[in-house]
């Protein structure tokens, strides 16, 4: 490939004593200057001393001569910050390409940020998602609230058996809150438990109230 | 007092609901003194009703100020609605609240044995709250047809100057027919916007020949048509709704999502932008609207159905700024969307899911009561049955997921909660909504064994059929379906015919949204629904076999219902029938759209859609905990009638809310009682069970129908013959009445504890 040959053209320890920001400086000025060649083996050794950074990288996409480079560079540039700030939209357009020139995309895994798929030619491709990190499926409380949150549905559901689950239930349930509240990692999860604990209580009084009743049948 | 302050009660709702059906909705001004001039007459006319006939002044006049009160806290409470709205609305309540409070009182003070009290006791939590869920009904009703000032009503959103942003429109497609997505997208390149571009994301669709097809066509609409071909991805529609977010124009600011069958009008993005302009607004949704045959009863009656959310449903929900984002004629804001993390893969509903995660940032949203688009429905029964189970299966998920974000104290948990009450109000009503049809099954086995017990066993203790719980929720049943059939016609436009048929066509799915409740509690990831297949059998024996289920239990209610009344023919049975019937009419209703769907051939380019998300639910493996509910109902009602019954009155009985007859109502006093002394203990008794007396029903009301068996432990006139046994008499019981009163009984204490004595008056009427 193209880069590989570029990337031996220019030996690295030219640079390698000069900043990494004043590099990418000579590399944007001599992009300006018309000197496109010389721009972007300075964005190539740029790349190559300082692996990490985002601006060489983007530096780097906006000179590669070829697509398949570009693709290279656009996938680096992903993994390194997937919400790096993309001015030009360079990245969007050499996905673009990317995809007009072979539409099929087969997914291999994902990250919080990024998919990773290969395309027809077989060639990793990663992609932004471009949007906040997703919660997991279901609000996941900690293992006290959780317990709490399971005693009180039981609890609830004994209020079919004339309270009498409710009865046992509901002090596990607010057991479990208390327990929860003490040990919350958030606000929110200390206001659930204070929540649950009422309405533990609450059941308490309502499942003894049937229980009464019951107790008044089965005495007759 | 209690009794008659029912009675009262829903005199005032039937009135007041009458009156607004009549034309009532149709006034346009309010003043609060007009609603109570209105509420006046209401509760006068009612008044006046009571005194001719059961009424008793003194309790006729506490019970009028009380509603007065209450009336009067509503018609505050409601300043946007006109004076029948809000007096029908204050009566709903008042009725349906002192009849939770009569059956309360009923059930849990009859002289029962533990068990028929523990069903009855189960019963009374349903009965309520099917109740509730039939005053959500109501106040929707309500607020559509009577309300007088929208702040919240668009046909149309005005157009800023050069407010033109871009809009990305996804199409997801999964093995869809080219001829269907052509149209779609032949539409697409037809909009009269210019700003925007169109992503066909095909995901999964197996056999490169399938989707190539749709590539070539993209590229023959040229650039601003996309196209990308999703393998083995994961996340199904939403999945692919992610990846078309993630490969959207930078500079795109909103975000629609198309179905592949749906043909957009040119104006769409014309009249919907504008909205964004605004920059609280998150979304945008106009109505989804569909192809149909007006000729064939299916297609038409399903249509309706669909309809009647966006033409109910949405301007209430709307005016409340609680919409929820229905997908496909939808747009929303790009930046809103990214900010909540895209579209949730988990929930198989992912729009509406994430309308409310957008509403929790606060954002608002619109409903442009306006059709820019119609797409393809399902065209079988089966399909209709698919799709009904992913929105309900897709609904509860919702609720699981976000349940604790809707509490009334959700804000104090979490400040960061932005949704405000009517937004926490309307999601979770309507994810509990879909539970009316559980319950709706529910009280349909009650009713089975409720005829089941009369025929085998003569008796069914479980609740007295004392007047109100016998009349009562019929008077709701009968008054709810007739709102929920004039709001149809209302609404839709409709002959009385076709609204029937619609209605029909609504309840016919509610073994499928049972279905789906059960398996949404319980699954934590998308399910589908397999109906049943048949193998080479015709078409109309298919369209039966995918409506087995709802035949058969259709026609055991019919059996059960038809069998009570033939082996004892008296007016309780007779009830217990009718009932019967018209609950087996609703699962019936089932087999008669799917033979129905079958009959009309689809146009060629109809299609079944794609509705198979998920790991699939066998409907068979699927009805195993309906049918489980049911074998342990049979067996806790088998064990009852085998416990004995109180042998002797006991002293909570004297809490029993007092009966008023029913044939009072009507002004007609009631033939007297023979007065009752000294009477034996039966043998009967001393074994455990009660002489016979007739299945007792008590039905009650959800927005479709409910209704329940209970059975009495009052002696009838029928059951009251004294069987002499030689035992001494300990106990009198003296009945009096008075053409105004119900038997007033009085338990005269004896030196030694008094045995039970089947008498009507003590068990009913412990005072008047």
């Amino acid at each position: 490939m193209d880069t590989r040959k570029d990337l031996r053209e220019v030996p690295a320890h030219s640079i390698a004593d000069r900043s990494i920001r004043d590099l990418l400086l000579e590399t944007e000025k001599a992009s300006r200057e018309g000197k496109s060649q010389y721009a972007y083996q300075l964005s190539v050794q740029a790349t190559r001393v300082v692996p990490e950074s985002v601006e060489a990288w983007l530096m780097r996409l906006a000179l590669a001569p070829s697509f398949e480079e570009r693709v290279i560079c656009m996938n680096r540039l992903n993994e390194l910050s997937p919400d790096y700030r993309d001015r030009y939209n360079l990245s969007y357009f050499t996905q673009k390409e990317l995809f007009d020139r072979e539409p099929f995309l087969a997914y291999q895994e994902e990250t919080d940020e990024l998919y990773r798929v290969i395309n027809g030619d077989h060639l990793p491709v990663n992609i932004r998602k471009k949007r906040a990190a997703v919660n997991p499926a279901l609000y996941e409380p900690s293992s006290k609230l959780r317990a709490a949150y399971g005693w009180l549905t039981m609890a609830i559901a004994g209020l079919l058996l004339a309270g009498i689950g409710t009865l046992i239930f509901a002090p596990l349930a607010a057991l479990s809150a208390a327990q929860a509240g003490r040990h919350s990692r958030s606000r929110a999860e200390w206001g659930n438990s204070v929540i649950v604990l009422l309405f533990a209580i609450l059941l308490f009084l309502l499942g003894g109230g049937l229980l009464f009743l019951f107790a008044l049948h089965w005495l007759g | 007092m209690l009794t008659r302050s029912l009675y009262l009660a829903v005199g005032w709702f039937a009135l007041s609901l009458l009156a607004t059906l009549a034309g009532g909705h149709r006034v346009r001004k309010g003043h609060p003194m007009l609603s109570m001039g209105w509420l006046t007459i209401v509760l006068l006319i009612g008044d006046v009703w009571a005194l001719m006939t059961f009424g008793l002044p003194q309790q006729v006049l506490y019970a009028t100020i009380g509603a007065f009160v209450f009336g009067v806290i509503w018609i505050f409470l409601l300043p946007n609605w006109n004076a029948f709205g809000q007096v029908t609305w204050a009566m709903t309540l008042l009725a349906t609240l002192l009849f939770i409070i009569y059956s309360f009182m009923a059930t849990a003070f009859t002289p029962l044995n533990t068990l028929s009290f523990l069903i009855a006791l189960d019963f009374f939590i349903l009965e309520a709250l099917a109740l509730i869920m039939a005053l959500t009904h109501a106040y929707e009703s309500l607020d559509l047809f009577c309300r007088i000032r929208w702040k919240r009503r668009f046909t149309s959103i005005q157009t800023v100057a050069e407010y033109m942003p871009m809009v990305s429109l996804h199409v997801p497609a999964y093995n869809e027919p080219p001829e269907v997505v052509q149209e779609t997208l032949n539409s697409l390149a037809h909009l009269d916007y210019t700003n925007y571009e169109v992503l066909v994301i095909d995901n999964n669709t197996p056999g490169e020949e399938n989707w190539d097809k749709i590539h070539d066509m993209c590229l023959e609409l040229g650039p601003r048509f996309r196209f990308v071909h999703l393998d083995n991805w994961p996340g199904y529609k939403s999945g692919a709704l992610n990846f078309a977010l993630a490969h959207t124009a930078p500079e795109a600011e909103i975000v629609g999502s198309i179905d592949a069958d749906y043909i957009v009008q040119p104006n769409f993005l014309r009249a919907l932008v504008p909205a964004f302009a605004d920059p609280k607004v998150g979304f945008v949704q106009a109505p989804q609207d569909y192809r149909y045959n007006p000729r064939d009863p299916f297609s038409e009656s399903t249509y309706h159905g669909y309809k009647y959310f966006f033409e109910v449903s949405m301007p209430v929900r709307n005016e409340h700024n609680a919409i929820i984002f229905c997908g496909t004629m939808g747009l929303l804001r790009k930046s809103a969307l990214q900010e909540i993390g895209g579209w949730d893969e988990w929930c198989i509903t992912e729009d509406a899911e994430a309308s409310l995660r957008i509403l929790k940032l606060g954002y608002e949203s619109y409903y442009i009561k306006h059709s820019y688009g119609r797409g393809l429905m399902p065209y079988t029964f089966e399909g209709l049955k698919k799709q009904r189970f992913r929105w309900c299966f897709g609904g509860i998920q919702i609720l699981k997921k976000h349940w604790n974000s809707l509490m009334p104290w959700a804000k104090w948990v979490d400040p960061q909660n932005q949704l405000t009450f009517s937004q926490r109000y309307f999601y979770l009503v309507g994810g509990l909504q879909w539970f009316t049809d559980v319950l709706n099954l529910i009280f349909g086995i009650f009713l089975t064994l409720g005829a089941v017990a009369s025929i085998f066993y003569g008796i069914f203790s479980v609740r007295p059929l004392t007047g109100p719980l016998l009349i009562v929720p019929a008077v709701f049943l009968f008054l709810h379906l007739w709102r929920f059939l004039w709001v149809l016609r209302q609404s839709l436009h409709l002959r009385a015919r076709t609204a029937l048929r619609s209605m029909y066509n609504f309840f016919s799915l509610g073994w499928v949204v049972t279905l789906a409740c059960i398996q949404g509690l319980i699954l934590k990831k998308g399910v589908f629904l397999r109906t049943p297949k048949s193998k080479g059998q015709s078409k109309m024996w298919s369209a039966l076999r995918v409506t087995q289920w709802e035949a058969m239990i259709g026609l055991l209610f019919l059996g059960c219902g038809l069998a009570a009344f033939i082996v004892r023919p008296e007016f309780k049975t007779f009830w217990l029938g009718l009932l019967l019937t018209w609950q087996a009419s609703l699962f019936l209703a089932a087999p008669y759209f799917s033979l129905l769907s079958v009959r009309t051939l689809p146009v060629p380019q109809q299609r079944q859609p794609i509705l198979d998300r998920g790991q699939a639910v066998a409907e068979n493996f699927a009805a195993r905990w309906v049918w489980g509910g049911f074998v342990v109902l049979v067996i806790a009602a088998c064990i009852a009638f085998q416990i004995p019954l109180p042998t002797r009155l006991p002293n909570y009985a004297l809490l029993q809310p007092p009966t008023v007859p029913p044939e009072l109502l009507m002004g007609i006093n009631p033939t007297p009682a023979p007065v009752l002394t000294a009477t034996p203990l039966p043998t009967q008794t001393q074994m455990g069970t009660l002489p016979p007396s007739p299945t007792a029903i008590s039905p009650t009301t959800t927005a479709s129908i409910t209704a329940a068996p209970s059975g009495t432990l009052t002696a009838t006139p029928d059951s009251l013959t004294p069987t002499p046994t030689g035992a001494a008499p300990t106990a009198t019981a003296s009945v009096t009445r008075s053409p105004l009163c119900t038997p007033t009984s009085t338990m005269t204490p004896s030196t030694t504890p008094p045995p039970f004595t089947p008498t009507a008056a003590p068990f009913a009427t412990p005072s008047c």
